[in-house]
Parts: C-alpha cells; sequence; structure tokens
C-alpha cells in the first residue's frame, strides 16, 4: 500500500503528514492532530457527508470540499485556515443554528453539547437571521429516550445507527427539504435494545436520555468508572452522581469491549440504585420482618446455628456479585460454617471451575471481525449479550456465513436455521450438514454455545460434541480460538473461578432445592435472587438472604442483611471473556447497608472463625493465590484447552432459551427493580398484543 | 395552435423531425422520416469508435451541466473487466422550470430517444437501459412504451437485435414528483426505490452508479442526438454552432412572447434572433423586454441590454455569467413583475430541497423568506446585502448543485434589479 | 408594475397529529398482483426495492388517489423492506398524497412561466369552482381537491394544469371553467386534455389506464 504525503496549514503552520491510500482529508488532518469540527461524521458509522460543518479548502479545488468523505491525494495541500474554511465553517454554523430553538438553558444536552461546544470554537458571535424558527412535532418513541425535534441538526446520526449497529430499521427521515423529520413516522417505542446509544450519538438535545430528564447539570456531576454487570460483557461504563446518588450511566470508550455502545439494560437501570433497597439488617419477629441493628442481626444468625450440623446447612448465591464477594461467601460457607453446601450456579450448569475452558469465550470480542463462518448453539445473543450481537451483525453484514442451532429468533440479521436440536450437531460434524463443509473450509471459524446449553440434562454430552466439533473444523488452534461459551450473567465466571460450588460432595443447587423442599436443611444463607421460582426457596430453614433489594425471594427471609449494589463498592467483575477488571465505588452504599465481604468477614468473626482477611489488599491476594489472573486486571489470558464436557448420548429435546422478548428487561433482581426497565417491558408486551390481535 | 415554424434548419438537419408533433409519432412515421436507418450497421461498428466520434463531435450534455458526452462515455470501464453489469440510464425528470422539451420529444417522437437507447446501450455494452421519467409525465411515457413495445415487436430491442447479436433491454421507470431526482446521483437512489437524496462524488457512477455497478446517466435530449451524429458525416453535426458547442439544440422559449414554443435551432444563435424568428417576437416587441432567463430557472437573468448581444450556446452566455442550462429562454417584459417571479422561483426551490446538507435545507428558505419580504418591499436596504452575503453561505457548499442554482437566481436578480429592491423598500418605509 | 403578495405555497403545517394505520388489512387483488409482478420483473432479482415507488402509485390508485399507512405497509411487505424505508419515500415525493384528495385532483402549476402567463386566473377559476380558499384543500362535496405545484414540464403551452394524468394547457380564467365545469358534469376529459393517450401503460407494460 502506497502512503501519501499531504500538508496540512493552520494557525499553527505547515504540517506534513503521511497517510495510507484510502485515507480521507479528515484523516489526514487528525493525522496532524489539528481540529476539524464536525456532526454527521462518526468514526463507527457510515459516511454521510451532509452536515457540511467539516469543509476546508484544498488548494486548487474549485470550492470546498467535506473533509469526511474527499480521498486524501499525494501532494494535496489542505488549508484550515483560510478564508474560504473559515467562511464555510461559519456559514454553515449559522445555517445550523438558523432554526435550531436555542434552548439551552432548559436543555438536558447544555454543558456537553456538540452544537454549543463548535459555535463557539468555529461559528460567528452573531446571527443575521431575522425570520421564524422552524417548530416540530415531539416524538413519543418509549421510556427510553425523549425527543424535542425542534432541536434536531438532521445530521442523521441515529438513523445510521439503527440501520447499521442496532439492526432495527425502525428510524428514519421523512418529508423533504426544510420539513424532514427524523423519527419513527408511525408513532411506536422503538424496540431495540441499544436504543440508548443514539442519545450519546445525538450531537444535539433532540434525543436526549428520559428517565434523566432535567433531574442534572452535567457539570454538577461527578464519574467514576465502572463495569456495567447487566450482563457478561463487562461494558465499560461511567457512572455519574451527585450528592451520593447515581444520576444516570453513560458508555465509556474500549475497542477491546464495547467500542462505545452500551445496552439499554445498562444504561437505564441506574433507577432500581434507590429504589425498593435494603438499607437496613432486618429480622423477623412475631412473624414480621422488622428493622434492627447489625449486631442484632448477627446475635439472631449465631442463635439459628447454634446446636446445627454442618450438612444442614447451605448456601446458595445469585449472579449479580464481584470476584471478592464471592470468594468470601463460598470461604465464609467453607471455613467458617464448614459445609460444603454451597452453589452459585442456580441455573444448574454442568461446568465447574476445574476447567476454565469450559465456561468462557475463547475468542476475544475484538476478534469476532476475524471469524469467517459461524455457528450459533442454543443461543440468541441478542438477549443474553447484545453488543456481542453487534459485532456479529457487522461480520454477517461483510457476508460471513452464519447458522443456528436452536430456536427461531430475531437476531437483527439474517442466518441460516439448521435445527433445533443437539443431533444436528452430530450431522455438522460429519458434514452431512452442508453447513459442516462451510465450517471444515473456514480458516477462523466460530462457535458460541449458550449457557442454556449447560443446564440441560445431557449438557455435558453437547458440550463434548462442540468441543470435539470445534476441534474437528480447526476453532482451536495455537492460532485462533473459535469456541464459545456464552455466559449471560456479569457474575458467573468470577463465581467459577472462585469454585463457588461444592468440591468435596457437597449438595448442588439441585440437591439443595430438593433438600429445602422435604425441609431437610435447618439453615439457608442466600446471597441475592436465585433464577428459580420463590416458592422452591421455602422451607422450615431459617433464610439468611444478603441482598440489595426487598425482593420478593427477600421477603421471605427471617434476617436480612444489606449489602452494596455494583456502584457502591470495589470489585473485581470478569467479564465472558475471562477478563478481570475492576469497577470503582462511586457512591456509599445506602443508609447500614456494607460492602459484601465485610458482612460476611464480620459475621465470621462474630462465630468466633474470623476469616483471614482484614482489607481489601489481603482478600485480593487471597483470590490471587487461588486463580492468578486476578493478579492482572484488564489482561486476557488465554486459557489451557482441556475438552470440556463428557461423551454421551445426546437427546433429540429442543435447546431453550433463558431470556425471551417477553422477558428480556427484567432477567435480575436490579432490573426488575428498575421503573424505566419495567415500562419496556411493557412496551414490548404491549407491541406484541397489538400485532397477535392484527 | 401554433402556426408552421419558420423553416431556418431544413428538416433533415433537425434531430427531431417531429417535434410538434404535425407527423405520425409511431414506428411507421419514424421510419418513414429515415429513423432506424442504418442500425444495424452502428450496432456492428466498434464501440471505440462510436466513442471517438462522439469526442469528435463535441456533443455537450443537453440536461444543463454541459459536460461533453463523448468523455462521459470514456469514463465507463470494460463490463468484462469490472465482472458486473454496466448501464445506460436516461435522465427524464424534466423538472427546471421553464423547460418542456423531453416532454414533447416523449410524446411527438419517441423512437429517437428509443433508437439512441439502443445505440448508446450498445456503445457502453449495457445490456439494459432505464428511462426514468417524472412522475407526472404519465400520459408522455404512455407514449414512450408503446414506442418500446413497438421496437420489440420489430425486433429493434431484445435479444440479438436485427441479427447483430447485441442484446438490448429497456425500461420505462416513472419517478413520483422531485425535481432533485433530475441530480444523476438523486436520480440513481430514486431508481433504486429510496429517497432522491444525491449521492456523495466520489465516487462517481461510472464506477460505482445503479445498483453499485457502472452507470453513464444522460439526458434524453443527449441520447437522442447520438443516432443521426452517428450516421452522417461529421460536418452534417459540425457545421451548426462554434467550436465547442456544435450542433444542433432544442430551444424552449415560454414567457411574454408572441409564440411560445420549443424549437430545435442551430447552436451559438443569437438570443435575440432566436426569439424574434421562432417565437414571433417579444410581446410589446423588443423595446418592452425587461429581462430574460436563458437556460431555466438556475441560470441567473440577463437583462435587456445583454440579452441583445448574447450567443446562445454554452460559451456565450457563460461570458455573462449565467449558463445554458436547459436552453429554456423565459421572457420577462415590462408587464411582468419580475421581482414576484423570482420570489416564485425561490419558492420553488425550497420546496424541492431534498433536505440532506444543512446549508441548502436551511439555508434555501432563508433566502426564500427574504425573497418574499424584500420584494413586498418589506425590509431594510441593508438587508439586501445580507440576501447576496447569504446566497455565498450557501453556495458551493453542498453536496450536489441543486443549492447554487437555488442561488444564481437570487444573485442574478439583486444584480439586475437591485434598484427595484430599494424603491419597494423605500415606497413601504414612506407610507409608514 | 404592480406589487402582489406572492401565495405562500406548502408552507409547513402543523396539525399536531401522527400517522396511523387505519387496520385495512390491505392485500393485492388478482389484477393487481399480475400489475406488481410486471413491475418487479423490470429490475434484476435482488433489487426488488426499486419497485417501490412505482408500487406506491399502484397502492394509490387502489385506495382512490392517497396513501394511508396501511398502503406503504403493503408495499413494504411486497418489495421485503422495513416499513420506515417506505415511509420515507411515501413522504418524500410529492406525487403521493399523504391525506385523501377529492375526485378531481387539480393541480395548477403557478411556477415561472404560467405565472408569468396567468396562472392568477387559472387557481382563481378553480378556487371559485371548487369553493376553497387555500392549495391542499377539497371542495365540500370532495369533488375537487385544488392543488399549487411546481413546474410541470409544459411551460411553452403556459398556463397549465394537471388533473390525474392529463394535462390541460393554453388556459385562461374562462377555460378552466369551462374543463372543470365539464369534468363535473362527467364529461370526457379528452375533450380538453394535451396528450391524447397511447395504448400501453408506463407502469407496468400492460393497458393503458386513463387516471382523472
Amino acid at each position: 500500500m502506497t502512503n501519501l504525503t499531504l500538508t496540512i496549514i493552520s494557525k499553527q503552520g505547515e504540517v506534513e503528514v503521511i497517510v495510507p491510500q484510502g485515507a480521507t482529508v479528515m484523516d489526514a488532518i487528525k493525522a496532524a492532530e489539528q481540529q476539524v469540527p464536525h456532526f454527521c461524521y462518526h468514526k463507527r458509522l457510515s459516511i454521510a457527508g451532509n452536515c457540511r460543518m467539516c469543509l476546508v479548502e484544498v488548494e486548487g479545488a474549485p470550492k470546498p470540499v467535506a473533509s469526511c468523505h474527499w480521498p486524501a491525494n499525494d501532494g494535496m495541500r489542505v488549508n484550515l485556515d483560510s478564508e474560504t474554511t473559515i467562511n464555510a465553517r461559519k456559514g454553515t454554523m449559522e445555517l445550523l443554528l438558523a432554526n435550531h430553538p436555542l434552548d439551552c438553558p432548559i436543555c438536558d444536552q447544555g454543558g456537553e453539547c456538540e452544537l454549543q461546544d463548535q459555535a463557539v470554537a468555529f461559528g460567528s458571535d452573531r446571527s443575521q437571521f431575522q425570520e421564524m424558527k422552524r417548530a416540530v412535532d415531539d416524538k413519543e418513541i418509549g421510556a427510553k429516550i425523549k425527543t424535542v425535534m425542534t432541536r434536531c441538526i438532521h445530521c442523521m446520526r441515529c438513523v445510521r445507527f439503527a440501520t447499521e449497529i442496532a439492526g432495527v430499521e425502525e428510524f428514519g427521515a421523512t418529508g423533504r427539504g426544510v420539513d424532514t423529520q427524523v423519527g419513527t413516522y408511525v408513532e411506536e417505542a422503538l424496540q431495540s435494545e441499544l436504543a440508548g446509544n443514539m442519545i450519546d450519538l445525538c450531537p444535539v438535545g433532540a434525543l436526549t436520555n428520559k428517565p434523566y430528564a432535567f433531574t442534572a447539570r452535567p457539570w454538577e456531576l461527578q464519574h467514576t468508572d465502572s463495569i456495567d454487570v447487566m450482563d457478561g460483557v463487562g461494558t465499560h461504563i461511567r457512572v455519574d452522581h451527585r450528592a451520593g446518588k447515581v444520576m444516570r450511566i453513560v458508555p465509556r470508550e474500549c475497542d477491546a469491549i464495547n467500542e462505545e455502545w452500551m445496552s439499554d439494560t445498562a444504561r437505564f437501570s441506574w433507577d432500581a440504585l434507590s429504589t425498593n433497597r435494603l438499607t437496613t439488617p432486618m429480622v423477623r419477629k412475631n412473624g414480621k420482618l422488622t428493622a434492627c441493628g447489625w449486631p442484632e442481626a448477627f446475635k439472631k444468625i449465631e442463635q439459628s446455628l447454634k446446636k446445627v450440623g454442618r450438612d444442614k446447612i447451605a448456601g446458595l448465591a445469585g449472579d449479580l456479585h464481584c470476584a471478592e464477594d464471592y470468594y468470601a461467601f463460598n470461604a465464609f460457607m467453607k471455613e467458617t460454617l464448614k459445609t460444603d453446601n454451597v452453589d452459585a450456579r442456580g441455573d444448574g450448569a454442568c461446568v465447574d471451575s476445574t476447567n476454565h475452558a469450559a465456561y468462557i469465550m475463547h475468542t476475544p470480542l475484538a476478534d469476532i471481525e476475524k471469524a469467517d463462518a459461524v455457528l450459533l448453539i442454543g443461543t440468541n445473543p441478542r438477549h443474553e449479550a447484545p453488543l456481542l450481537n453487534v459485532r456479529l451483525r457487522c461480520l454477517v453484514q461483510s457476508g460471513i456465513p452464519i447458522a443456528m442451532v436452536g430456536e427461531e429468533v430475531d437476531l437483527t440479521y439474517k442466518y441460516k436455521l439448521l435445527g433445533d436440536n443437539p443431533q444436528v450437531l452430530e450431522d455438522i460434524a460429519n458434514s452431512k450438514n452442508s453447513f459442516g463443509k462451510i465450517l471444515q473450509k473456514a480458516e477462523k471459524p466460530l462457535i458460541i454455545l449458550g449457557s442454556n446449553v449447560l443446564t440441560r440434562p445431557d449438557a455435558k454430552a453437547v458440550l463434548f460434541s462442540a468441543a470435539s466439533l470445534a476441534e474437528g473444523i480447526g476453532a482451536v488452534t495455537e492460532n485462533w480460538r473459535g469456541f464459545n461459551v456464552l455466559q449471560r450473567m456479569a457474575g458467573r465466571v468470577a463465581a467459577l473461578d472462585m469454585a463457588v460450588h461444592p468440591v468435596a460432595g457437597g449438595l448442588e443447587t439441585k440437591g439443595i432445592l430438593k433438600a429445602l423442599s422435604e425441609n431437610k436443611l435447618d439453615v439457608l444463607f442466600q446471597y441475592g435472587d436465585i433464577e428459580v421460582p420463590c416458592e422452591m426457596l421455602q422451607s422450615t430453614a431459617t433464610k439468611i438472604y444478603i441482598g440489595i433489594h426487598l425482593t420478593e425471594q427477600a421477603q421471605t427471609a427471617d434476617v436480612m442483611l444489606p449489602a452494596a449494589a455494583y456502584t457502591e463498592k470495589n470489585g473485581l467483575w470478569t467479564n465472558i471473556e475471562g477478563r478481570v477488571q475492576e469497577a470503582k465505588a462511586a457512591v456509599q452504599p445506602p443508609l447500614q447497608a456494607k460492602e459484601d465481604w465485610k458482612i460476611f468477614r464480620a459475621l465470621s468473626a462474630e462465630l468466633g472463625k474470623p476469616l483471614p482477611f482484614n482489607n481489601q489488599a489481603q482478600l485480593r491476594q487471597a483470590i490471587v493465590d487461588i486463580c492468578a489472573i486476578y493478579n492482572e486486571p484488564n489482561m486476557l489470558v488465554q486459557p489451557e484447552w482441556e475438552r470440556p464436557g463428557k461423551a454421551g448420548k445426546m437427546k433429540d429435546t429442543p435447546f431453550t432459551l433463558p431470556v425471551t422478548v417477553e422477558n428480556y428487561y427484567q432477567t435480575n433482581e436490579i432490573l426488575r427493580a428498575s421503573n424505566t426497565m419495567v415500562a419496556c417491558q411493557a412496551e414490548i408486551l404491549e407491541k406484541r398484543k397489538v400485532e397477535e390481535a392484527a | 395552435m401554433p402556426k408552421q415554424t419558420v423553416p431556418i434548419l431544413k428538416q433533415e438537419e433537425k434531430v427531431f423531425q417531429n417535434l410538434e408533433g404535425q407527423d405520425d409519432w409511431s414506428l411507421a412515421g419514424y421510419k418513414k422520416r429515415g429513423g432506424y436507418k442504418g442500425l444495424k450497421k452502428l450496432l456492428t461498428t466498434d464501440r471505440i469508435k462510436h466513442i471517438e466520434k462522439m469526442k469528435e463531435s463535441a456533443l455537450r450534455g443537453r440536461g444543463g451541466a454541459g459536460f461533453p458526452t463523448g468523455m462521459k462515455w470514456s469514463f465507463m470501464p470494460d463490463p468484462a473487466k469490472t465482472g458486473k453489469p454496466s448501464y445506460l440510464v436516461c435522465n427524464a425528470d424534466e423538472g427546471e422550470p421553464g423547460t418542456c422539451k423531453d416532454r414533447d420529444i416523449l410524446r411527438y417522437d419517441p423512437h429517437t430517444l428509443v433508437e439512441g437507447m439502443i445505440i448508446g446501450c450498445y456503445t457502453l455494452a449495457a445490456k439494459t437501459g432505464y428511462i426514468y421519467v417524472r412522475g407526472e409525465y404519465y400520459d408522455e411515457s404512455s407514449r414512450l412504451q408503446q414506442a418500446i413495445n413497438e421496437a420489440y415487436e420489430a425486433g429493434f430491442l431484445g435479444k440479438n437485435i436485427q441479427g447483430t447479436g447485441v442484446d438490448v433491454d429497456i425500461h420505462v421507470h416513472l419517478g413520483a414528483g422531485a425535481y432533485i431526482c433530475g441530480e444523476e446521483t438523486a436520480l440513481l437512489e430514486s431508481l433504486e426505490g429510496k429517497k432522491g437524496q444525491p449521492r456523495l462524488k466520489p465516487p462517481f457512477p461510472a464506477g460505482y452508479g445503479l445498483y453499485g455497478c457502472p452507470t453513464t446517466i444522460n439526458n434524453v435530449e443527449t441520447i437522442a442526438q447520438v443516432p443521426p451524429i452517428l450516421k452522417n458525416k461529421l460536418e452534417w453535426w459540425t457545421q451548426h454552432g462554434r467550436p465547442n458547442n456544435h450542433g444542433t439544440k432544442i430551444f424552449s422559449i415560454s414567457g411574454s412572447v408572441n409564440r411560445p414554443i420549443n424549437v430545435e435551432a442551430p447552436m451559438s444563435i443569437p438570443l435575440k434572433e432566436l426569439i424574434e424568428t421562432y417565437a414571433e417576437g417579444v410581446i410589446g416587441g423588443w423595446k418592452n423586454l425587461q429581462a430574460v432567463i436563458p437556460g431555466g430557472s438556475s441560470t441567473p437573468m440577463l437583462n435587456k441590454g445583454e440579452a441583445g448581444k448574447v450567443l446562445m450556446d454554452f460559451d456565450g452566455l457563460r461570458e455573462y455569467g449565467t449558463g445554458l442550462g436547459t436552453a429554456a429562454v423565459i421572457v420577462m417584459n415590462q408587464d411582468v413583475d419580475v421581482l414576484r417571479v423570482m420570489t416564485r422561483i425561490s419558492a420553488f426551490y425550497k420546496h424541492e430541497s431534498c433536505g440532506q446538507c444543512t446549508p441548502c435545507r436551511e439555508g434555501v428558505g432563508w433566502v426564500y423568506t427574504l425573497m418574499k419580504r424584500l420584494s413586498n418591499g418589506e425590509g431594510t436596504v441593508e438587508e439586501l446585502e445580507q440576501l447576496q452575503k447569504l446566497t455565498k453561505k450557501i453556495e458551493g457548499h453542498t453536496i450536489c448543485a441543486f443549492a447554487d442554482g437555488a442561488m444564481w437566481p437570487v444573485q442574478g436578480t439583486l444584480r439586475c434589479f437591485k434598484d427595484e429592491f430599494e424603491r419597494r423598500i423605500e415606497a413601504k418605509e414612506e407610507v409608514a | 408594475m404592480t406589487t402582489v403578495a406572492i401565495t405562500p405555497m406548502n408552507e409547513q403545517q402543523h396539525t399536531g397529529q401522527t400517522p396511523k394505520t387505519l387496520g385495512l388489512n390491505l392485500v393485492w387483488d388478482k389484477a393487481e398482483k399480475a400489475k406488481v409482478k410486471s413491475v418487479l420483473a423490470k429490475y434484476p432479482k435482488g433489487r426488488e426495492r426499486s419497485a417501490t415507488i412505482p408500487l406506491l402509485k399502484l397502492a394509490q390508485d387502489k385506495c382512490g388517489g392517497w396513501l394511508p399507512v396501511d398502503a406503504m405497509q403493503l408495499v413494504a411487505d411486497t418489495v421485503n423492506e422495513p416499513y420506515i424505508r417506505v415511509y420515507e419515500v411515501a413522504t418524500f415525493y410529492t406525487m403521493f398524497n399523504l391525506k385523501p384528495v377529492g375526485k378531481f385532483h387539480v393541480q395548477v402549476c403557478t411556477n415561472c412561466a404560467c405565472l408569468i402567463r396567468g396562472s392568477d386566473g387559472v387557481t382563481k377559476a378553480v378556487k371559485d369552482i371548487a369553493g376553497v380558499d387555500s392549495s391542499g384543500a377539497t371542495s365540500k362535496d370532495g369533488t375537487f381537491t385544488f392543488t399549487e405545484v411546481e413546474c410541470l414540464g409544459a411551460c411553452v403551452a403556459a398556463p397549465m394544469m394537471q388533473i390525474g394524468t392529463h394535462y390541460f394547457t393554453h388556459l385562461t380564467e374562462e377555460k378552466t371553467k369551462d374543463i372543470l365545469n365539464h369534468l363535473k358534469e362527467g364529461g370526457d376529459p379528452l375533450k380538453y386534455a394535451d396528450t391524447p393517450n397511447a395504448a400501453s401503460d408506463p407502469l407496468h407494460n400492460g393497458d393503458y389506464e386513463e387516471h382523472v
């Protein structure tokens, strides 16, 4: 590839830059570390070239060119400081502002508005516009996004995002000329799990965060870098908070994981952090849960444990905890209480800590784009990991073949449905199925196995078969790892890494639930909600619930201990790739709530068998001792390959999915506590009803 | 009904021998006038020779921009190398105010276009041609469709035309009312079933056109002129007009003339002679002339003095800061409220802006409101200066040339009639 | 020279109403299906989207001259495109009517050439006969809808108007009234229309159908 040399002329003088063939003038300007104002251009979207803000003078060209799409040429001289360039910018800015309402004081975008910023930097200080401004009706597009369409500057970023990235073609520009309106035309709630990104993309206040509306100004907010836990992707987020309260959550850029996108569950569920929280320990008195202090709650626990045999004690953990908390819970159960009846696999998945390769994605998210054939098994990535689906969609758009064994679902792109049960895998393996040949031929085949596959009765056999297939088609080589197990919950990988499951013959989830139903247990420690019906957790056993929300499952407890949500503690979270990432505490746990590990540490001391760590540093060291990858957060370590599962007979029962359209916004206790998420779910169900009626 | 044309061009010197519809428009009539004669020979001649001859003829596109047709054709890649089909698309989305020549070609002489499409497709190695007709021309395109059907029946279209091994299919595609679709890439978008919004260039249609395939887009008149240029000796064409402006051209003369008419005349004819010979002069005589728009609404107007001197060709009009455009001559005599007409033209551009680029979407409407106000004397003299500056903020800053075409007439009006604006503003002030 | 205020054309009107489906459950009938097929045949395989505009026209004829959302959806389903892509097209082009029109949609050109030659008289005649006072309005009895339109490309025959597919040219105020009264009484438009029809329909290569 040849390189091109261009001269960029700016106030700072002339700079020569070298860019590769195919670069645009804007690329060259950026290479020269100069700024060029723009609105419609966005590096992750197609080039529209319609805002005309990035016009620059190229010497010799008859008129200024739009630098975002104009190809760079060797010897080109680009003048950023000429009269032509400056006038073009000022002119465009004046025209953009002509019909813009300039209602900045009451606009939620104020303070972080690209139009505002660029008007200051590149605009003129006066306008000659004396006419009536255009007014546009606002559009109702659901619970997530508030629209003030009079502010729209028609950059079409939102339309391109919906079409190109989200794959939900519901947003467009109708009408013509000055009457062009962006929206859905026929009013309806957007059916995208990524719609919130349009808020970030909108350079003005036309699309803003609806639940956040009028609650804060951006300059009042403090920012804390964190990691999202609504799915297993590990999206980099920034928690914006004011006076100890989370006001909103926005994505951070991270090419390796979330690019700059974020799922709506991550973005819009923050209201749950201050809704229906457990804020004080409670004990059941006369059949009623009553608030009390920590000492009284601990005393009650101590009493209930008296003279109870350790095989009569069990512990179940949910899926929203970080590595430290799982470690502390596990240690508390196994060392303090000396019971092995502990399990964090509420869904009964068949994998455990002995084989790291069996429960993570081997292909780094950023390498998905390198794959040249994809097979999905029993998974709906759109609901289990929306940002993984974005990458898959991008792959499919480039023409890569993709097929599915499992339930037919809308993935926002077309795929080939090969069958619905594991026996199809055999046909693929021996190329009886034509897609087998495609996988065989592929140099970098990708297999993604849904987490629900691991919960089947024949899970080990399916896992084994899928892994064998992966080996057979060259998905497990030195240069390419294309075998992936997709976990849909944020805590699961860490829970398995921390071995929160029986290791010496104790009861697994299934066994614990059975023992509960037969009233054979005396004490149950339930750490967060378990994804099973509430009735299955009811028994005569004393139930100690440690969690963050007053959920249905919490209400049946005898003792409740308030813990910290993910925004309230420093924690290590392990994503679907097995990447350890640190989230920082943004705010304090509410009232008497405490960081989880501290609860277990304190309780262990109360019970006379203190756990051997006194601070988080010691705790982390203990974790590193059992799992070395926790020593280096953010690093990706490729696990040793060990074929997971066990050879066996696979049944022909169809694969099922844990998350469906009907419950996507309600899949964990935080989402269930969020009013916004409840509203989003209601919108979907409403639309379903209308469609069915039609 | 119109009287017989003053026969300056002999019938055999014309490309469009039935432009006034005095004769039979169908295949039989066209053949009687010499149509399709020599088609077989043209379809067996090396296509490179055709392109060379088109270059020599210096035919410049008749759709408005005046780009040399031979050169445009030479940009088309060899389909054997690209592995993609090539397309010839005829632009019959005639919408420039003042322009109505293509309509008469479609309804009175459709076979000239059909024959041009056949030869054009062959020369560009395109097996399929589309004729994009503006949706309002439904009856007219019905004629065209009938002509195409006749050509299929006679073996001039379809597989193995006249035993030459050449395959050409032509389809009529109707638009639905959008002036911007006359811009070639907007036309392609529209033909693909999208909104007619111009594409970013590069890439140009010759490389990435209809359905991403190499495509050439030509105006109706341009394509219809191809067969006689290729069939006749070069001099037949070059005898008319000045160098680089050769040939004949249809002029649409409308407005304040005694006899509005579409007429084929030699290029480089003086404007005054054109109006007086063919349109029987300005109503009230030449002395009663106020201004002339020489090439459709996008071209800046000429005042009376200029109109008396200018030659009607690409270079002649450029000397006066305007252009030949579509050669739609709109004559305005002293009885016409020029500012009202120009405001109406501004309203047209506001209505037809596709809304893609900021300057055009926001600016053209602004210009219209200013024109509306100022032409009614509401405003200040300073605002005239502001209007002039505003046009400069819009012109040349957009994806396509629409905004330029919307601004030029305003600039032309300010040049020729600034005093009239000022008179009205002062009159209003006095009343107040 | 007199100064006359220009009639504002197509100035944006905000109704505050958003488009809704009417629950018409439209399907193509047998004859329409044949037309759809011949329209689709014009374009290469996989490029069915190209048929959007012709099919919207067909759907508009089906719905009595305007396009309810249901009709747009029918077209979207036919060309296998998301609804919004068809909404965009239907709202972009002026020949698609987004609200019902009268039996005769009288479209009067008021652009430069027609304006110079007296389109004011034509619009006055149409307004008088239809009993409406602004562009886009429909007469009370639903006979006429009057719309001011942009240049229709018959400038040398100005002033002119289009009703249905027919052009009526060289108009005067009187002639316009005659034509409208003639149509209202059920007269043959071809008595006045400019271009007599031909035998073939440009939309789908089939037989020509007169649209008035």
